[in-house]
This record gives structure tokens, sequence and C-alpha cells, in this order.
């Protein structure tokens, strides 16, 4: 990482006072320091780590397959979990099954995949459109920078989530629906919808660190404009970005839930979260567990994430809103 | 000023071209048709055939594009092709119920989200903030299809306190208001906003207090209350009213699960259901509404910016 | 549908909780009508509470095809005959009588009942019902059901011109040829039809004929369905529409009925909850009277003395089969279909999937519905036929066994369902079946056009009016109005063509008994099952259960709620 606080005259002395008191930190290194004191911020990641293993082991962990019914032939349907200690209590079944005879605890755990792919991908790709879009129009301005800002004006004109559920209802049919179970077209559906704020956030940070000295300067000793961008602005309007991609991750697994909730989400037998609620909803008088085992894990997983995000705010810049 | 509203008003136009044109040829291109009603007892093939016709949708797209912005821009939206009813009809009856809810939930969740973020702001890192701390997160990590389910099971079925179908009469005369059946849908949809305006009255008023002329005002003898009052909250609500605007259209657009789960006979409910049907004229006309709604918002924002915070210079 | 994308299936259990069914007497245990105790006195005031699912899309007559739709026509209006609650035979509404049919069977004559009062007080005339039939056929009215009335001279022809190309000359040249058959006199109306159709009757029981007041049509305009204009002759009307909310019906004070009843009740609620598992809810909480069970209720409901109850059973609408695609290796070969059509334990289905509400099918025609043969059970269960049949079959055929596929609509449940089949399949045909899941939208167009139909698929048919005719010949003959399974036997059209047109009962039923019977040796699909109904009633709740129609008819005079605790 590229150093970015060039100590300024009058503060040189202080600066070797410093050494002498400690060994100098890169704002990241101390960014880091802060991050992992933060408690709450550390038993998040512990829990997403946690969750991230839970999904790419899944096969090795689970008792059963996630889509298939143990025992079809003659299926045990809605077995309560082994604490309510119920006449429905199956041992086969820890945590019960569903209203068709799947084992839960199976599903929950596969549908970990599902949450962690449609937290990290579409917003792997929101930061890779919004930081280009954002950095080029910031850096180049004129007209670039005034066609990228009249599209983000169009997609920030769309209503995301009704767009999405036009997106994926009336795409989840044609075979770019079908491709990969309806996650790509998913992670795409997000994506258009939320890259805006980022490239917003990214170019206002550019706008306001092209006219310092450290990008003169490289500009002075001829870094092209690529180089300016990629080596000298892109770190430092990073930090904010950081922020927001963690709480947009949260976001992208709420949005995944409340469109399989409405049954136009990911192509079933896939199980998510979200599917698992939906199932889970119509044995609800029946027994709550289908609907609040998986509402659980959404809950502790967002929650998770919400804390890292707050732990990497406080971490970065302490003064950042929200 | 003048003449940057102005031109903000004039490139609404092109931005809302933009999302009718994605968005019909985004409906138009799922499969399936209006038509295709039940599986069990499929209309003749004749029968489709000739509603097609009727309702021009056997056409070109780009043909039913022009002709659909035409009727727009006379202000026709049409009619829906699986109801007997304009879609105008629809939207003039359904509308106000979403409006209504979503304006509910806005003022409930500054209600509760103003005093608390205060409050925590001014007693940062003690139980109290904490507790609207661990609130305002918690609010944001639930579905609120998740609290709805338990809501209407506990406060519903078990405790029957609240009944929790359809909307009652509305809000005419406010007597007549059917307080307790609004009671849930309004809540539940408050809450996650209720968590962020929590969230962002704290954090400007942490950084409000930091400021200088807060300094100024205490060693100038000022009581505490008038410092307070005067100098932080104050300031702390610029960025909390500007995002109310959004926060309003968000609001009322993004009412559609709880309408859903409570059978609200909003306009949310309606698109949901039409965009499963196909019924396109529906689909566009809500849509577009809700664009626009989106759009105006987003103007205010800027424009009541400006207007709060002088340093703050208009134009791009 | 609603948003979650519903599956055939998963389709049945949204129409189950869309089908508001109404009262009989049949299922109501004879001791509770029969003792009138005070608390089973009839409250004047009564007032129910059903939910009809989804916003009907239109409740116009002549335009509507959903349950929930025909459910408020049935209310609103009387249409000239009914189906018995006994046999679903049509018996006399707004007729005095059965109808007069000429000798040669194709002229029916239907005389009112003197005094017929709409809504607002004023005389039902013929005329009335005339206009009624002219909505129908009419192309710009554009109904669904518009092909009912094609047995009417003139109908078809009216109906299918192009309104956008056809002059305006032609056009009404076609409706006063199409007028020019029905003929009404002061007290009177004849249909003159374009050959004999002794379930012309059946169709006269239905709400496409229903009679509407043009004045009243003519100044609603688009909006006439609304409670201001909608003016029927039945025994309640339409008095507030909350567009996705509810529907408040009143007792018709100008109503008398053909038995001289007038509504018990003097309200009528239908609310529209969409997601059945809020509509349990509400009913859990008083706020429903009535409630369609699904399976996934069951254990609930056996879990609570109160619950169990409060059980109804009563008959479904639709009978589900497997489709085999008639044209298409191996299914050209009828020993396959029968092997296929024998190879799975239809009780095991209905316990263990169904969670038993419905029963075996190995017929077409479902009870209820004139023409059902319990007889028939060619069909049966019986693996070592099975295996036999298919052992017989041609080299071509079993050749094509290898890769066979069954397509359905996806979702969790209907792979279950297939699920249960594929391993049926394996241990009594040792037939290996692969499943082909396709969306729900793709899957109806995919069922819809002989070019597209799957090899084998999964498909239901539910009554529109109780005649063999309307099964038989609307499904499997070659005059089918959509295709189905591309079964072609003129020994099967011969039989239901004679019985469509055939006056003499005895004889018809015969032929349509035979033909019925072939259909199920050709094996030209393996039924499964027949639909049926649960519902939980609130004890206040009397006079009321299902009929075989899957949506709510006349005699609407009968239930009633005593006072509610």
């Amino acid at each position: 990482m590229a150093t970015i606080t060039r100590p300024l005259a009058g503060q040189e002395r202080a600066a070797e006072l410093n050494v002498l008191v400690r060994k100098q930190r890169s704002l990241w290194q101390d960014a880091m320091y802060r991050l992992v004191r933060n408690k709450a911020a550390m038993v998040g990641l512990g829990v997403i780590i946690l969750a991230g293993l839970m999904a790419i082991f899944a096969p090795f962990i689970a008792p059963y397959s996630p889509t298939a019914i143990p025992n079809a032939a003659n299926p045990t349907i809605n077995a309560d979990p082994f604490w309510t200690g119920t006449k429905y209590v199956d041992p086969r079944y820890l945590f019960g099954t569903d209203e068709i005879g799947r084992d839960i605890l199976t599903r929950l755990i596969y549908s970990a995949r599902v949450s962690m792919i449609i937290g990290f991908v579409p917003v792997a790709l929101i930061f890779l459109i919004g930081v280009s879009v954002g950095m080029v129009a910031g850096y180049a301005g004129g007209w670039t920078d005034q066609l990228l800002m009249r599209i983000t004006d169009v997609v920030y004109a769309f209503p995301d989530l009704l767009f999405l559920l036009i997106i994926m209802a009336t795409l989840r049919g044609t075979d770019i629906g079908k491709f990969g179970g309806g996650l790509p077209l998913m992670f795409v559906g997000i994506a258009i919808v939320n890259w805006v704020g980022m490239a917003r956030l990214l170019r206002g940070q550019v706008l306001s660190l092209k006219e310092k000295e450290f990008v003169e300067a490289a500009r002075c000793v001829g870094a092209t404009p690529i180089r300016i961008l990629v080596r000298h602005l892109f770190p430092n309007a990073i930090a904010p970005a950081i922020v927001a991609v963690s709480f947009a991750i949260p976001s992208a697994m709420l949005t995944e839930a409340t469109l399989s909730f409405l049954g136009i989400g990911v192509i079933p037998p896939t199980p998510t979260w979200g599917v698992m609620i939906n199932d889970g909803f119509v044995v609800f008088s029946t027994s709550p567990w289908p609907v609040l085992l998986p509402a659980f894990c959404i809950a502790i997983v967002m929650l998770s994430f919400t804390f890292l995000g707050d732990g990497l705010r406080d971490a970065l810049d302490p003064r950042m809103k929200i | 000023m003048l003449s940057y509203v102005i031109r903000r008003v004039l490139l609404m136009i092109p931005t809302l071209f933009f999302v009718a044109f994605i968005t019909f040829v985004l409906a138009h291109s799922a499969p399936g048709s209006p038509f295709d009603k039940n599986q069990n007892r499929p209309l003749p093939e004749a029968t489709i055939e000739r509603l097609n016709r009727l309702y021009g949708i056997d056409q070109p797209i780009q043909n039913q594009f022009v002709l659909y912005l035409n009727n727009l821009v006379h202000l026709d939206l049409g009619s829906s092709l699986v109801k007997d009813r304009t879609v105008a009809d629809i939207i003039g009856s359904e509308f106000p119920v979403s409006a209504q809810l979503g304006l509910q939930a806005l003022f409930i969740a500054l209600a509760i989200a103003l005093p608390l973020g205060i409050v925590s702001a001014l007693k940062q890192n003690t139980g109290i903030d904490y507790a609207s701390l661990l609130f305002a997160t918690i609010g944001t990590t639930i579905p609120a299809f998740v609290i709805a389910i338990f809501a209407i099971f506990l406060f519903g079925v078990n405790l029957r306190w609240f009944p929790f179908i359809g909307w009652g009469n509305g809000c005419g005369p406010l007597p007549s208001c059917d307080l307790k059946r609004m009671a849930m849908p309004t809540v539940i949809l408050s809450l996650g906003a209720m968590a962020f305006l929590t969230r962002i009255t704290r954090a400007s008023m942490l950084e409000a207090i930091r400021q200088d002329y807060v300094r100024t005002a205490r060693s100038k003898g000022l009581r505490e209350q008038v410092v307070i009052v005067g100098h932080v909250v104050k300031n702390a609500m610029i960025p909390v009213a500007t995002i109310i605007g959004p926060a309003t259209a968000g609001l009322i657009t993004g009412s559609f699960i709880i309408e859903w789960m409570f059978n609200v006979p909003g306009l949310g409910r309606e698109f949901v259901l039409s965009i499963n049907r196909r019924d396109y004229p529906l689909i566009m006309g809500v849509y577009m509404l809700y664009a626009t709604l989106i759009v105006i918002a987003n103007l205010t924002v800027d424009i009541v910016y400006g207007w709060i915070d002088p340093r703050i210079k208009l134009g791009r | 549908m609603t948003p979650r994308v519903k599956a055939p299936w998963s389709l049945l259990v949204a129409f189950m909780s869309i089908a508001l069914v109404i009262t009989a007497c049949q299922s109501q245990p004879a001791g509770t009508t029969a003792s009138q105790a005070p608390a089973d006195q009839a409250d004047p005031n009564g007032e129910l509470v059903t939910n009809m699912g989804a916003e009907p899309d239109t409740i116009d007559p002549q335009k509507e095809s959903f349950v929930q739709e025909i459910g408020v026509t049935m209310k609103v209006f009387e249409a000239l005959m009914t189906p018995s609650l006994k046999d679903g035979k049509p018996i006399p509404a707004a007729a005095k009588d059965q109808p007069k049919v000429s000798s040669d069977g194709t002229e029916y004559t239907y005389t009112l009942r003197d005094g017929l009062k709409f809504s607002d007080g004023s005389p039902v005339t013929p005329a009335d019902f005339k206009y009624g039939w002219e909505r129908l056929c009419d192309p710009t009215t554009a109904g669904d059901y518009a092909f009912t009335g094609y047995i009417v001279k003139g109908c078809e022809k009216w109906n299918e011109m192009d309104t956008k190309k056809a002059s305006k000359a032609d056009l009404d040249a076609a409706r006063q040829a199409f007028l020019d058959n029905i003929v009404t006199t002061n007290n009177a109306i004849t249909f003159k039809l374009t050959e004999p159709a002794p379930y012309f009757n059946s169709i006269a029981a239905i709400w496409v004929g229903v009679p509407v007041k043009k004045a009243a049509i003519d100044k609603g305009g688009d909006k006439w369905t609304e409670p201001a204009t909608f003016i029927g002759n039945g025994p309640f009307k339409l008095t507030e529409w909350k567009h996705n909310e509810k529907m408040t019906f009143e007792r018709n004070d100008n109503f008398v009925g053909h038995d001289g009843q007038k509504a018990k009740l003097k309200k009528w609620t239908q609310v529209m909850i969409n997601e059945g598992a809020v509509a349990f809810a509400a009913y859990r909480n008083n706020e429903l009277d009535i409630y369609p069970v699904a399976a996934e209720d069951l254990r609930t409901i056996q879990g609570d003395a109160d619950l169990t109850k409060q059980t109804v059973d009563g008959p479904g609408s639709c009978t589900f089969y497997i489709g085999f695609n008639n044209k298409k290796a191996p299914f050209t070969d009828p020993n396959v279909r029968v092997a296929f059509a024998k190879s799975f334990d239809r009780d095991q289905w209905v316990k263990d999937i169904i969670g038993g509400i419905g029963k075996p099918a190995t017929s077409f025609i479902p009870p209820g519905i004139p023409g059902y043969d319990a007889e028939d059970t060619f069909q049966k269960f019986d693996p070592t036929a099975a295996k036999a049949a298919l052992a017989k079959a041609s080299p071509e055929a079993t050749a094509a066994l290898a890769n066979l596929k069954v397509t359905y609509s996806s979702s969790a449940r209907n792979k279950t369902r297939l699920e249960w089949f594929q391993q049926q399949w394996k241990t009594n045909l040792g037939v290996n079946v692969a499943l082909d899941p396709v969306d729900a939208t793709t899957y109806t167009q995919l069922v819809k056009k002989p070019e597209t139909l799957p090899t084998m698929f999964l498909l239901g048919w539910c009554s529109d009016y109780y005649d063999q005719q309307d099964w038989l010949t609307t499904v499997f003959s070659s005059k089918a109005s959509s295709a189905r399974v591309g079964y072609t036997s003129k020994q099967f059209d011969d039989l239901v063509f004679a019985g469509d047109k055939e006056l003499n009962p005895q004889t018809r039923d015969q032929d349509y008994q035979k033909a019925s019977r072939l259909l199920s040796q050709d094996a030209a699909a393996a039924f499964i099952y027949y639909d049926a109904t649960k519902l939980l009633e609130k004890p206040w709740v009397k006079n009321y259960s299902i009929t075989s129609l899957g949506f709510e008819e006349a005699h609407f005079t009968d239930a009633y709620v005593t006072k509610k605790p």
C-alpha cells in the first residue's frame, strides 16, 4: 500500500518525535489496529468466517442432501426439532423436517452458500462498476462526467426493489434466467440497481482529492492519468467504499430473502433462507421452527455484517456518517 | 437557484423516458401472456389470439412502445389487461392507501427515531446509547416479512390484540379510523426506517456536538439546554431533514411486502400481482408513478439541502 | 395467480382457497339441521365472512372465468336453471319449469316465473336474458367463456369476427343473424341451437347467460360492475366493493327463490386474503367464518379438539392425471400407456402425498358430476398386470423407454410429487423416468399446443357445468378446445358425439359411459386422483357446505348463521 499521509513541513518534528515513541504506522495499519480492538466487529467477523466455512464445507457437514427427500417413498414430514420434545420429534432429523420431508438442518447449512454468494458476488460487481464509473467521472470531469452522471440519474430514478421484482419475475422463465438456478440473474439484477450509490460516493471522493498536492505532484513528475487513478487516487478514495461494501452485503442478502419469500427469487429446489421462510410460512400454524430457524440465521449473519461495517467505519474514518 | 431548479426539472423528462423504455422492454420480454390464466382450464388458442389482437399485443414491441408513450403524453395510462378496470382507476383507488400507509409509517419512525437518536448521542457510550444502537441494528437486520409473520401469530392469533387483515375504512374523519387494523402494518413498515433514522440522527448529533460553534456557545455561558436545542439539535437536523424525502419515497414504494402480508389494498400488492400476470399496462403505470415519485424526492433533497445549508453551492 | 408462482398442484391449493364454496345439505349431519334448538335459529341480521383469495379480475358475468368471480355472479344473479344440489342436474331457477324442447332437439324454450324483479325493483324480462346472451357472443365483450355460447346458432360466427378488420355492416349483419336465433315473447325465451344438445340445459344453469340490465350497463359504462350499477336478480346485491380488500353483499329483498325462499343471511362479506397461512390465522382469530384446509394444516387441526370438530368434508371439482403424449413414442403404444396407468399406488398417493384430501381416481369424471363411474376400475394399481402390459409393448416403444422424462411446473412441492412417481415407476415397472422441471408460465405454454406437448406431464381438469360433455368431448375428443394429450380414437369420437346429440337421457348416459370406459382402457391418460375440499366452519355457520363445481352456485338462500357467542 502506498503511504498516503505525507507529513507536512510543520508536522515533521512531531512525526519524528512519534517515531521515537512508537513505530510509525500507516493509516491502514492504524485502521487495522483499531478494528481488531473492536470486539463487536471481531465477533461479527468470526460469525461471517464461520458461515463462510459452513458454506464451503456444506457437503461434508450436512447429514442429508439439501434437495432430495430422505426416504422419499415414506417421508417424515413436519418433524419437530429435538429440543421441542413433542411426539413429532424424529431423532434422525435434529432440526426437524419441512412440509415435504427434507431435513431442515441440511437445508440451513446449504442455504449459507447462496446467502454468502449473494452477499459477495453482486457486491463485488457493485464495487467494480461503481468504483470505475465514479473515479473516471470524478477525474475526467467535463462531458464524460456529465454523461456518466446522467446515466446514474436514470438508474437512481428506478424504484430498485420493484425493478428487481420485474427483472426476476419476467426473466426467470427465460434461458437467461434459468441459467445457474437463477443466481447469475439475481447477481446482475442486484448490481444494476445498486452500483449508483457507490459511483456517486467515489466521484465525490475523487473530486475532492484530485486538487490535493500529492496528485498535483504525481502529475508534475509525468504520471499518466491511469497511473494517477490507480496508484494515487484509488488507495486514498477507497476507505468509504469499503465501509459502503460492508453495508451493501447484508442489504443484498436481505433483497434475496425478500424475493425468495415472494417466490420469485432463486429457483427451487436450491435452498436459501428466504426460500425456507417461504416454505415454513405455509406450516407456521403447525410449528414456528421452519420459519424461526432460517430467520435466525439471516438475522445473525446480517447482524454480524452490520457490526463489522460499524467497526470498519470507526476504524477507517471515525467521523464518517451512519 | 431558479435556473438550477428548472434545469433539473427538465432533466426529469429524459430520465423518465429511459425508465419507461427499459421497463417496457423488460416487462414485454417475459414469456407468457396475460391471458394464460389457468393451467387446468386454458383458454382456446383462438380466444387468446383474438384477445391479443383486441389489446394490440400482437403488434411489434416498438410500435407498442410508441403507442404507449403517445398515450402517456396524453395522460392515458390505458386499461388493465386482466382486470376489468383502467390503470388510472386502479391507481386512483389504491395509491392513496399506499401513500397513507407510508406517511403514517414515516411519522411513527420520526417520532421514535429522533428522540432516540438525540438521547443516545447525548448519552454516548452509556446503557441508553447501547440499547438504542442495538435496537437500530436489529431493526435493519430482521426482514420485515419475518417480523410480520410473528406479529400476526403473536398479536393477532394468540393475544387477539389486533385484527390483521385489510385496511378498514381508511381515514376520512379521524374517529372513523380503524386504528387497530392499521397498527400492525404501519408499525412494522416503520421499523426499518426507524432504525436507519436513529443511526443518522445519532451520527449527525455526535458530529454537531464536536463543532467549534458549540464550544463557542458554551464558552459564552449559554445554558446547556439552550446549547443543545438551539445549536446542536438544530444543526444536526440538516442531514436528517434532507433524507426525509427519499425515506418517504422509499416507504411508499417499498411497502409491497407489508401490504402483501396484511392484505392492505395498496398499490404495492397490486404491482406484485400484476407482474406475475403479465399485466403490462398496470406494471408500467405503477412503475412510472413510483419512478416519478423517486425523481421528485431526489430533486427535493438537492434543493432543500441548498436552501437549509447556504454553504452548499448548487449546480454541477 | 399469486406472485408466489403457482404450479398446477399448488395452483390447486390456491384454487381451493379461492373456491369459496357454499351450502348443501348433503354433508351436514342430519341431527344438526333437524334439531331446531334456539341456538340453531338463524340470526335475521346474520353476517357470514368468507375469503375469496385474490380479487376478482372482473365480475362481469359475460367476461369472467375464475371461481371467485363466478361466485359473485351466482350470488347476485339468478340464471334460468340451477344445478340441483342432489345430483347436479339442472332444475328451474328463474324459469318456471324445465324447458320445452322441440322434437328435433334444437329449440329450447324457457318460460320465466311471474313477478321476477331486479334488486332495484324493476321487472326481469326475457329481453334481459337475451341481452346477457348478446353480450356473451359479442366479440367486443371478449369474454373468456364465449365459447360456451357457440351452441346457439350464429354465436360462433359473430364472436370470431375481427372487430378491427371487419366492416361495421358485416358485424351488424352477424349480430342480427345471431339475435334472430333467440326469440323472446313477454314471458318466454327460445334458443335455436346449431344441433341437438341436451347439455344446453346445463349451460343455461351457469353464469354465462344471466340477465343483465341494459340501462344499468349503459349508465355505468366501463364501471358498471361497481355496486351502483351492478344490478342483478339474485338473492344478494353487491353493496360495497373495496378493491383488493373486500366485497360486501346484502340480502336482496326483491328476490324470491323458486322455492319461495329469500336469503337467510342479512350480509355476506368476502375478504381477499392471498396467503393461505394468513387466512388460517384469520379464521382462528374469528375474522373468517370459513377456511378451506390445506394438507399442511392437518396436524394443527388434529392437535386441536375445537378445530377437529369444525372440520367438514366436501367434494372437489377436478380430476388430476398424468398426461401421455399419445402421438409420441413410447406412448403411441397403448400397452405402454396401460402399463404406466396401472403402475402406481393411488391409495398411498392420497394418504402420503396429498394428506388424504382427495380420492384415488381410476376414471376421468369425478364423483358429483353426472357420469361418474365407480365401477370403472381398469386403471387400478396392479404391478403384475402393469409389467405384463409393458412386456407386450412394441420394440420401438420399448426402446423409447430408455430416455423418458416427465415435464412439470417447477416447484418444491411438485418435485416431491414427481419424485414419488419416479420411485413408483422404478419399483413397479423397472423404468427410469427423468424429471424435467420448467417454469410455471412456460409449462402452461407447452401443454397448450400439440406441437410442444411434452411426452409426459401433469395436468388437471375442472368442471364448468354438470355434464359429461364438458369432460369427455371438451377434453379428449378430436373437437377438444385445447390440446390435452393428442388422443385420437374414432370409436371414442363416435360415442361422445352421439352422446352430445342424444335426446334420450338413458341412451345418452350409456354412450358417455362407454366412451369413458374406453378412455380408461385406452389409457389416454393415467388418472391419479379427484380433489376434495375440507373446510373449517365456525360453529355458528349452518347449512353451508360444498358442491362439485368448485365455485358457489345458486341456493344461497340456505346458508345462515346463528347468533355468535
